[in-house]
């Protein structure tokens, strides 16, 4: 199962993403960052680090 | 008004009941096609057209540079050297803007693009109706919404899926 099918997907690249990562301190560029539906941050990976962002993804969808 | 509560209560909770059982994404449809490449706006076409609203140096607007004969594009018109500023309420900064936009979205999918040309004194809304890349849809992730100005729609499917918007921050340029 493709664990991105868990989240509503939306991709933010530059020069967009750095005033997104401003707006939401603690999202890392290039990186996964999740969002409640409110649309405060609720957790971040950096995607060089793939182990960490399997498992933040599996945290975010519990 | 006692017995209303736990009916107000109901309906409150009908929005989201199971946050941990969202709804699966529907299958991703076939990727589309939008029939042109854009580049950066010169010093002088900068000026020209006078383009702005920078974010971190690049100015709001990317000139078309090539059209596919036949192209969705080109059936609804649009030309080499319009410049693009805004697709479906995305304003658009670079060429990667408009292809992710198009990765994002379906084939059939009508779309309105303002333009800005340089016989014209104002700016101008054209619809174009996407059409079907060929070949197969890219491997990896499969991108719903593209650009800021769809981060209200994707919390609000997120709210309808009880689920979160996870977002894909990325400083590449290609």
């Amino acid at each position: 199962m493709n664990a991105s099918g868990k989240f509503v997907r939306l991709i933010i690249r530059r020069p967009h993403a750095y005033r997104f990562a401003q707006e939401h301190k603690g999202a890392t560029i290039p990186g996964i960052a999740f969002l409640d539906g409110e649309g405060k941050l609720t957790g971040n990976a950096v995607l060089k680090d793939a182990p960490g962002l399997l498992e933040e993804m599996k945290r975010q969808s519990e | 008004m006692r017995n209303l509560l736990p009916l107000c209560a109901a309906v409150l909770l009908a929005g989201c009941t199971s946050p941990s059982s969202p709804e699966p994404a529907p299958p991703p449809s076939g990727p589309a096609f939008l029939g042109l490449t854009t580049r950066a706006a010169t010093e002088d076409e900068k000026k020209t057209f006078k383009l702005g609203d920078a974010i971190a140096g690049r100015v709001n607007g990317t000139v078309v540079e090539e059209v596919a004969a036949d192209g969705p594009a080109a059936k609804a018109g649009i030309a080499r050297g319009d410049v693009v500023l805004v697709i479906d309420s995305n304003r658009i900064y670079s060429d990667d803007d408009v292809q992710d936009f198009v990765r994002a979205a379906s084939a059939g999918r009508k779309i309105a693009v303002l333009l800005r040309r340089p016989a014209l004194a104002s700016d101008e809304l054209v619809n174009v109706i996407l059409g079907a890349a060929e070949g197969a849809p890219p491997a990896g992730i499969h991108w719903e919404f593209a650009g800021p100005s769809q981060l209200d729609a994707a919390l609000a499917e997120a709210k309808k899926r009880c689920t979160r918007v996870m977002v894909g921050i990325s400083g590449a340029e290609t």
